[in-house]
């Protein structure tokens, strides 16, 4: 490849300014001597200004407020589900603590064995997690409504 | 705080606050967040769709992922660069599923060289004729283009953004604007524009 081939591939790179500083004054160099580069570097010149000036497309009409509802909608749901999760770990936690103490309470007062203690535990838990649900829900509905 | 402290180091003092904000799952943040960047983020998404329903739809999916990945911005980093690059993602997204228009990296043919003088065509209709030659440009380039001329992200953001190469982000530019002014100067003649 020539010399002013090569130049001719930079000439692009050097109107978009992404040419590095040597192949920026080779190019510079060439163009003083070539005046077909020359007038080509004035073209890619003149698309490069053309390019930064361009008018920026108008905003369709309320996309910016519909965009700001679905976003609110996505934290609102966001919030739900941190605090569902927060719920689950403190019934969770809850539920552990119940089932500690009532194995002693329970081993104490009837000296039973531990499926006895399951059968016993498992009434609480199957009131609590209905009552869990119940309340995400309803949460989640107050959040739609408002 | 580390997190603060690394905030002060890449962004405005203003902008610093909105992010925080932002990660603190205030409204009020993303509303002035969308407000800052709307024109910019849709300018983007429009070159790159060329249809203003897609874009419409884009521009609403990007602030969606935002909210979801606030949590993954690495505050040392440009935010521009961090939602660009999500937009890039979801407008990919779209492009793939569209038919005719590739993504591919692919050698564009370029138009057979003409003679004729590009300065001519620089008149007062330059502008539209300009965006409606970039518009039959492929997405890759028309990518690279705005993001160079109109966004003016150096060439480590655009590779960030696109996921791409520096060579390849300088190549797409480099056949970007050949294609540009080979179409420009095949389409176009003095006596069309006077």
């Amino acid at each position: 490849m020539t010399g002013h081939e090569e130049i001719r591939k930079l000439l692009p790179l050097s109107a978009a300014g992404l040419l590095e500083a040597a192949a920026e004054r080779r190019v510079c160099e060439h163009l003083r001597e070539c005046l077909d580069c020359a007038a080509r570097a004035e073209e890619f010149a003149g698309l490069a200004a053309g390019l930064s000036a361009l008018p920026t497309p108008p905003l369709p009409l309320g996309l910016v407020t519909r965009t700001e509802a679905l976003v609110a909608a996505e934290l609102a749901a966001e919030a739900d589900r941190r605090q569902g999760a927060l719920l689950a770990a403190a019934a969770s936690v809850l539920a552990w603590l119940i089932a500690v103490a009532g194995w002693y309470l329970y081993r104490a007062l009837t000296g039973g064995g531990i499926w006895g203690w399951v059968a016993l535990s498992s009434i609480p838990i199957s009131m609590a997690i209905p009552a869990a649900a119940a309340i995400v829900r309803r949460n989640r509905l107050e959040r739609r409504m408002s | 705080m580390i997190f603060e402290a690394t905030l002060a180091e890449g962004l405005p003092v203003a902008e610093q606050d909105e992010v925080a904000r932002l990660r603190r799952r205030d409204p009020a943040a993303v509303a002035v967040v969308v407000g800052r960047y709307q024109h910019r983020l849709y300018r983007y998404l429009i070159r790159l769709v060329r249809e203003p329903a897609a874009a419409d739809d884009l521009f609403q999916q990007t602030w969606l992922n935002v909210v979801r990945q606030i949590g993954r911005y690495d505050a040392r980093r440009s935010f521009d660069t961090w939602l660009f690059a999500i937009a890039h993602n979801v407008a990919v997204d779209l492009l793939r599923r569209q038919s005719g228009e590739s993504l591919e990296e692919h050698e564009f043919e370029l138009p057979a060289d003409t003679a004729d003088s590009l300065s001519a065509v620089m008149a007062t209709e330059r502008a539209a004729i300009l965006a409606a030659e970039m518009a039959q440009l492929p997405a890759l380039y028309r990518e690279a283009l705005t993001l160079r001329f109109e966004e003016g992200m150096k060439l480590e953001e655009i590779a960030e953004v696109t996921h791409a190469p520096l060579s390849t982000v300088k190549s797409r530019v480099q056949r970007a604007l050949e294609c540009l002014r080979q179409n420009m100067c095949a389409r176009w003649r003095k006596e069309d524009l006077l």
